[in-house]
């Protein structure tokens, strides 16, 4: 597990976060086993470290739920190289996403970010017995296309379970899709995502900023 | 009578409401008077300052330091007495207390690796070292440092058209940009173990006062950039010995600067339309390894500018090229390390060329003798006749398709600056828009002047949708100030140069944009605008009330979601009875039939009325469909009073469409709707914003054709940035998704993979 990851797991529960402030001993060995899973990464930071201003920072994305398919489907459009600087503390020198092939460790490296990144959590039936149970996407990367304004689009679907709706079971809670896309929001502190959904007849844009990176949806009958 | 009052105030409160849209901007905008008019132009008292620089430079290139001693003149043309002068420390944005610092919002989530941490706890000795202030007598003047601003307490009031020269010495520890980052500062390189300096904001410089902001000394904190009055500088700057120098202004001395061959080449340069390279690769390698001891002492002179920047290194190669503006030669230059190659020997010059001629031919004749391109790493940034550009290679030369469109886009940017705001002089301390805005909008017209179809960023009304739509809570209005403002690039540069593409392709069209437009820069090149200006030059010069324009894309952060919710077809009754009988039989005929009824026509032989004749009476044996004598005589009554041309129309066959719209996002905007007719002809309907002026939410329009229509659509030529184009259409249609697009596309392979294969099968292999 790479860096990001490790300290990713650690911020994204309150309770750890809390921890972290709650007494010297646990932020001690907080920031020793930090030191430890970082050292071996240092060599990294030459390229890591870009302090550039540049005055873009959105992200965008456009999801459907396919009704046919059973799947959501979509695009995300990035900057490129607000991307590729997003992925390059992940692992290693990852080189340009213009020129990857399909299969090639940057496209993994890049699924497994947008994953971390992109969730859609929903109300669904897991089986017949299930009637209130959670479900959550896991995208697969179909392809991208760099842009040549400077814009990368990448292509996901992911299978979607039944989707409860509001005219079924009367549990409101599992009707609401909860929806976080903070891609970048670690890389750059005044970076915004868009999110539109396609579900059905319904379309919705929502906002994302940092500290607001999950958003819930409620579906319309 | 209290409920007179009442509804009274209802009743002018939901006037009010109903005409917010198209409401004047008398509230927004400053009152006229007789400093700025209002009709936009400068007013007939209209005053500015002026600030004269003379500077001694010395570049440390072993420690990093930049020492100088500048004589600065000011001069008083305000009405207004001045007990003290302000002064801008731009530098001190790095000093180890720096407000800058101290505001950036932070959260320990933000800091995910050690290079996250370490460039937090970074430090270096940065900011200005005042070592002293004095009269040009050496009289020591009282000063106080407030951060990035520096009063001078005069000795005696500096009255109304009076001026006050005294002297600066300072000098600060130059920016590692690649560590610290910054807008000027240093790059090394760790191969030949030298540097590139590219150098801005490194002197004390003068606040503007004026009749806006009185001083405007607004404290820099790192993204409101520079405000800053116009004057004149000389500049002598002395380097290493082998460095080659590029800066604002004229260089006075390269008699004794540059070799035979290379002023040779030079006055070769001033003479070519293409580019000639005065300082070679092989010349610039050379020096990169040699590594002068000496020093040189280039000299500099720049008229009528509002600041200074220069850039430094002995890694520098340098083309030319000449470019006639109107009657003047403009020389264009380039200096890029071989880094740079080899992109830059072979677009920069040209791009630099092209952006001063496009854009003389939108607002002015660029004015002056020089524009200049310097290569410098990931960053662009713009001063008076020169800016600092990315677009690197990678080392081994190649470079992606996306790098050469993002190397040609800054350059035209940043040269394009050289108009706004270094001559088109505004205020980029309070509204970021009013140079990066308009520059980005006049950068598109560039970069379409450059290349068909060139992939712009910014620009056309389609592309700045999706940053519109929705959910409202992490965009701010256009007219917010610089450092307030969230999503920088799409605010400050992308909406408003959408905005202005919108105003020239739909609002005013093309020519009468135009000409406005050019009238504002015509009136304000070296002055300095306010928002107020541009927005009454642009109605004063072309007769267009934009007030509702300006409210909705500068003032909110409403977007453009039209919606065609409803449309009814009609078509003329002649009064003809044979005519519209037969239609409404006609209609009879091809009503659906309930299943019932078809059935019974076969399982039902024969009902009782059939058998037996006397069942029918008058009701079921009349035909409604017959014209009788009674229907002949009221045509004729009907005919004889009619006009032969009502009696025309009635007969042409028209087809009536009553169209229903609605306004979902908040912006009203033009109705561009299409109609396709049953023959596959097209016709496009233009109705004026001003339609929604009464009603805001919901409005209707009636369109008349000769042929029958088979579908509408909405903003067919993706002009007004409606966000939703599933609203668009009727009969309904909805968009495909871009995964749906991506989904039907032939081929997913790699074009420069699927060149080599074609390639190799050409070969065949």
């Amino acid at each position: 597990m790479g860096l990001t990851g490790i300290v990713c797991c650690l911020f994204e529960s309150p309770a750890s976060a809390g921890l972290l402030f709650s007494g010297n001993l646990i932020r001690f060995l907080y920031f020793r086993n930090m030191f430890q899973k970082v050292v071996l990464f240092c060599f990294l930071l030459a390229f890591g470290n870009r302090a550039q201003a540049h005055e873009f920072y959105f992200a965008y994305a456009e999801i459907a739920y396919n009704e046919l398919s059973n799947r959501f489907e979509g695009t995300l459009i990035f900057t490129t190289h607000d991307l590729e600087r997003a992925l390059e503390p992940n692992g290693s020198l990852i080189g340009k996403l213009e020129s990857s092939d399909e299969g090639s460790p940057i496209r993994s490296q890049l699924e497994k970010y947008i994953n971390q990144h992109l969730n859609i959590s929903y109300g669904c039936a897991l089986d017949s017995n299930a009637f209130d149970a959670f479900c959550q996407t896991d995208f697969v990367l179909e392809g991208i296309s760099p842009q040549l304004n400077g814009t990368i689009e990448c292509f996901v679907s992911a299978p979607a379970r039944l989707v409860f709706l509001p005219t079924q079971f009367g549990l409101p809670y599992l009707t609401n899709l909860q929806i976080q896309f903070d891609a970048l929001f670690e890389a750059f502190a005044g970076q915004q995502n868009k999110l539109t959904l396609l579900f059905r007849n319904q379309k919705e844009t929502l906002n994302y900023i940092p500290g607001k990176s999950i958003q819930s949806l409620p579906l319309k009958p | 009578m209290k409920h007179l009052l009442l509804s009274c105030s209802l009743l002018l409160s939901s006037m009010a409401f109903s005409q917010a849209k198209f409401a004047q901007l008398d509230q927004e905008l400053p009152t006229a008077n007789s400093y700025r008019t209002a009709s936009g132009a400068p007013g007939h008292a209209y005053y500015q300052q002026k600030a004269d620089y003379k500077m001694n430079l010395v570049l440390d290139d072993a420690k990093q330091r930049l020492d100088g001693f500048e004589t600065i003149t000011y001069t008083n043309n305000s009405p207004d007495r001045l007990d003290y002068l302000w002064l801008q420390l731009d530098q001190n944005i790095y000093d180890e207390n720096s407000d800058t610092k101290l505001i950036e919002v932070e959260k320990m989530e933000n800091f995910k690796s050690v290079g996250d941490l370490r460039k937090r706890d970074f430090k270096y000795d940065g900011g200005f070292k005042i070592e002293q202030i004095t009269s040009t007598s050496g009289q020591k003047l009282n000063y106080f440092i407030n951060k990035t601003m520096l009063r001078i307490d005069l000795a005696k009031p500096l009255l109304p058209g009076q001026s006050i020269s005294f002297q600066v010495k300072w000098w600060y520890n130059i920016n590692d940009r690649m560590q610290v980052g910054g807008r000027s500062g240093y790059e090394y390189f760790e191969t030949d173990q030298n540097y590139l300096y590219t150098i801005a904001q490194f002197f004390p410089r003068m606040c503007v006062y004026n009749d806006v902001t009185g001083w405007q000394n607004k404290q820099f904190l790192g993204r409101g950039e520079f405000t800053l009055p116009f004057g004149d500088y000389e500049v002598s700057l002395t380097v290493p010995a082998d460095h080659i120098v590029a800066a604002t202004g004229e260089c006075q001395n390269y008699a004794s600067i540059l070799t035979a061959e290379q002023r040779k080449r030079y006055e070769l340069a001033k003479k070519s339309n293409t580019p000639v390279v005065i300082v070679t690769q092989a010349e610039a390698e050379a020096a990169e390894k040699n590594k002068s001891n000496t020093t040189k002492t280039w000299v500099y002179k720049a008229q009528n500018v509002r600041d200074f920047a220069f850039a430094t290194s002995r890694k520098f190669i340098w083309d030319a090229q000449n470019q006639t503006v109107g009657s003047k030669n403009v020389l264009c230059m380039s200096y890029y390390p071989k880094e740079g190659n080899p992109l830059w020997e072979r677009y920069s010059t040209k791009l630099v060329a092209h952006t001063i001629k496009t854009y003389s031919k939108y607002t002015i004749d660029y004015p002056y003798p020089v524009a200049i391109s310097v290569h410098s790493k990931w960053i662009g940034m713009e001063y008076p006749m020169i800016c600092f550009n990315g677009g690197r290679p990678e080392p081994d030369g190649t470079y992606s398709e996306g790098e050469k469109y993002g190397m040609w886009g800054v350059i035209i940017h940043e040269v394009g600056h050289n108009f706004f705001p270094m001559i088109i002089n505004s205020d980029e301390r309070q509204w970021t828009w009013m140079d990066e805005g308009l520059n980005t909008f006049v950068q598109y017209l560039t970069e379409q002047e450059w290349e068909r179809g060139y992939p712009s960023r910014r620009g056309p009304a389609y592309l700045i949708a999706d940053y519109m739509r929705g959910d409202k809570s992490g965009i701010s209005p256009i007219m917010t100030n610089s450092e307030s403002i969230k999503q920088f690039g799409n605010n400050a540069y992308g909406k408003p140069a959408t905005a202005l593409n919108i105003l020239r392709e739909t609002i005013m069209g093309r020519e009468l944009f135009d000409y406005a437009f050019k009238t504002y820069c015509e009136r304000w090149a070296f002055k300095h605008p306010t928002p107020a200006d541009f927005f009454r030059t642009m109605e004063d010069a072309s007769a267009v009330d934009l007030d509702w324009f300006w409210r909705a894309w500068f003032y909110s952060t409403d977007n453009v979601d039209i919606a065609i919710t409803d449309v009814k077809w009609f078509q003329l009754n002649t009064q003809n009875p044979a005519l519209e009988k037969a239609f409404l039989q006609q209609k009879e005929a091809a009503k659906d039939a309930f299943i019932g009824d078809t059935r019974n026509q076969t399982a039902i032989p024969k009902t009782v009325n059939e058998k037996d004749a006397n069942i029918n009476d008058f009701y079921a044996k009349r035909d409604l469909f017959k014209v009788d004598a009674l229907d002949e005589k009221a045509y004729e009554s009907f005919v004889s009073k009619a006009s032969p041309e009502d009696l025309a129309y009635l007969n042409a066959g028209k087809q009536l469409y009553e169209l229903s719209f609605e306004n979902m996002g908040g912006i009203v905007m033009p109705l561009i709707i299409e109609a396709t007719f049953a023959d596959g002809s097209k016709k496009v309907e233009r109705i004026p914003a001003e339609i929604w002026r009464i009603e805001e939410q919901k409005v209707s329009k009636v369109f008349i054709y000769d042929k029958q229509v088979v579908s509408f659509r909405l903003d067919p030529f993706l002009e007004t940035a409606d966000t939703d184009l599933d609203n668009n259409t009727w009969p309904r249609q909805m968009q495909p998704t871009r995964y749906q697009l991506y989904k039907q596309e032939p081929s997913r392979e790699n074009p420069m993979q699927r060149q080599q294969r074609l390639e190799q099968m050409q070969r065949g292999n």
